[in-house]
């Protein structure tokens, strides 16, 4: 068991397994093997206890996957379509709980952004940036500048001229 | 005070008091002692100096290996309660206009940049002067907007030219049909995105433009007029590197000369003739690979054009001993390809592997036969129709061929599987098919 300690002092105690799905973590455990308390100063309660959902479940699943295929090779028989089938079912099962677990409000989502940059989560940064583009998508100039509460720095001029290099993106 | 140490993406935030000149070892214990934030560094060093107070610290994860050192800056004359207050304000209204997104690190900016299909990437360069200049740099990341096949363009006279897309769903390229469909649009070459485009106006039918169109930002440049001469045959090919994307060469083949025409940033730059001692088929495609065009010549041999360098080499072609219905060159995974149809139904492809030494490989040898199997019945009549439906083409980037079935569709066969894949429709098309991979310039 490994013990992180949030930003605010909250203690969250987590499996190695876990933990070690950050990749500073996993670096920090290969340096020092004895380690058991990590401070996190960057990453608060509230989004940790959200990253650490993230972790528990990918873990699982990983895990889960693992025991099925040695258990196919210790029983020996049964067709090999049934692990595939397996795998498949339950990536599709975690891309679901993917596209859930990260509907989230803009504020969470930016914590999240932060928190998987600085714990250098990759499936979770992954995660997130895609669903910050996803917001993006299909939105006019103006509509992403109010969404993320952008100002507009650019002279009308400037805005033109950016316009006609791409007059197409902006149909 | 607050200091903020950043090390190995570990952050450590520490209260302390101020820090006096010539400090005492009372403040290294405070940051080791604290029970809230157990310290993950080792050894803690104060010194002080007449700027600011520095702080030498070791991180356990980094023992011996690096020590880290830290300024503290003083916090500066105390200031007055009104300029406090005012600063107090000038941070308030500053917050309004910040969101969380605001504040996100370039690097995250860019990684949601490049994530972004082509048509919200180019809408966010007008979002803010920060995520305009952030967007080049996104640009080689973004995997929409790399160079892949989308499709294909082919002339279908005298209705101008048409688009076969490949591409779906949110990386669907949209071609501007209005334009395409213009009566005079004549696609002569097709390079990295960029066609070469005849056109002509109605009032004026014997004055031809040559164009240079990139149907992925809808932008034409026209090159030259030139008159419409029936007796004057004369083939061009471009050249285009997008990795050079400011300029770009157009060659024209007339006879035994070659006129080599340089572009760049928008403008006529220079021109060149060469007088050359083999023809180009006029039937044949410009393959652009390793900053060279390459046109099949009457003799069957291959005439690679070196623009920038203004030279040329006759490549000879491979050997090989069978009586061949069908020769075409064509582009695949940077190296230049080289098909043969043997009379016999067989496919071989070659690829060159080295240019000073003049050496085909030979890559696959496949029969026509079992490959058209399962799409369309494959007969003598086929190999013999070859010849005038002439749509085909190599895959940029995959080894898959794309070979006519009949008049109206086209095929995709794997050549590592030698499978016969899809069958793309298309309308009649009698002349050469181009392959297409759009090109965003930024």
């Amino acid at each position: 068991m490994i013990t992180l300690t949030s930003s605010d002092g909250v203690q969250f105690d987590v499996r190695e397994a876990v933990a070690k799905e950050s990749q500073i973590i996993r670096d920090m455990i290969q340096d020092d093997c004895v380690i058991t308390n990590i401070p996190l100063a960057n990453v608060n309660h509230k989004i940790l206890s959200i990253v650490l959902e993230y972790c528990q479940m990918h873990v699982d699943k990983t895990e889960m996957e693992v025991n099925a295929s040695k258990h196919q090779t210790t029983t020996g028989e049964g067709s090999s379509s049934v692990p595939v089938a397996l795998k498949v079912s339950s990536n599709k099962n975690l891309n679901d709980w993917d596209k859930e677990f990260i509907n989230v409000d803009l504020d969470t989502l930016y914590d999240l952004i932060l928190a998987a940059n600085y714990l250098n989560i990759s499936g979770l940064l992954n995660l997130t940036t895609q669903a910050a583009a996803d917001i993006i998508k299909g939105k006019t100039t103006e509509e992403i500048r109010a969404t993320f509460n952008i100002k507009n720095d650019f002279t009308p001029e400037e805005e033109a001229a950016i316009r006609k290099e791409n007059p197409w993106a902006f149909e | 005070m607050l200091v903020s140490v950043r090390i190995s993406h570990l952050k450590l935030e520490t209260k302390m008091e101020p820090v006096e000149n010539g400090t005492s070892k009372d403040h290294m214990a405070r940051i080791c002692s604290n029970p809230s934030h157990p310290s993950p560094f080792t050894d803690v060093k104060w010194s002080g100096s007449r700027t600011g107070t520095c702080l030498h610290i070791m991180p356990c994860s980094l023992r011996r290996r690096q020590k880290i050192l830290i300024c503290l800056s003083d916090q500066g004359p105390r200031v007055s309660a009104t300029v406090r207050q005012k600063r107090k304000n000038h941070i308030k209204r500053h917050n309004i206009h910040t969101s969380p997104f605001n504040k996100l690190p370039d690097v995250l900016v860019i990684e949601i940049l490049s994530r972004l299909p082509p048509k919200s990437f180019f809408r966010c360069r007008k979002v803010s002067k920060t995520w305009l200049s952030l967007s080049s740099d996104a640009v080689h990341l973004n995997k929409h907007l790399q160079p892949t096949l989308r499709g294909f363009f082919y002339n279908y006279p005298p209705c101008g030219a048409r688009f076969v897309n490949l591409s779906h769903g949110i990386n669907k390229v949209q071609v501007d049909r209005t334009l395409l469909c213009k009566d005079s649009f004549n696609i002569l070459d097709c390079c990295n995105g960029l066609l070469l485009v005849q056109t002509s106006i109605k009032k004026s039918r014997f004055l031809h433009h040559l164009n240079v169109y990139n149907p992925a930002t809808r932008t034409l440049f026209t090159l030259w007029s030139h008159e419409r001469r029936p007796n004057l045959a004369f083939s061009v090919s471009l050249a285009f590197d997008p990795q050079v994307f400011h300029q770009f060469h157009v060659i024209r083949f007339n006879d035994n000369f070659l006129d080599i025409f340089s572009f760049e940033k928008g403008a006529y730059k220079h021109h060149k003739t060469l007088e050359c001692d083999v023809r180009i088929s006029n039937g044949s495609k410009g393959t652009f690979v390793d900053g060279r065009v390459h046109r099949l010549t009457t003799e069957a041999k291959i005439l690679s054009v070196d623009p920038k360098n203004c030279s040329y080499e006759v490549i000879r072609r491979p050997n090989l001993k069978i009586k061949c219905a069908l020769i075409e060159i064509g582009q695949s995974q940077g190296v230049l390809h080289c098909m043969y149809v043997s009379r016999d139904k067989r496919l071989f492809v070659w690829v060159l592997e080295s240019y000073t030494k003049q050496e085909w490989t030979l890559k696959y040898q496949l029969s026509l036969d079992a490959m058209y199997q399962s799409l369309c019945d494959f007969n003598d009549f086929c190999i013999r129709r070859f010849r005038y439906y002439n749509h085909f083409a190599f895959h940029p980037d995959k080894d898959v061929l794309f070979m006519p079935k009949g008049m109206r569709s086209f095929v995709s066969l794997d050549l590592s599987t030698g499978k016969g894949d899809e069958l793309y429709s298309m309308s009649d098309c009698k002349e050469n098919c181009w392959v297409y991979m759009p090109c965003y310039l930024v």
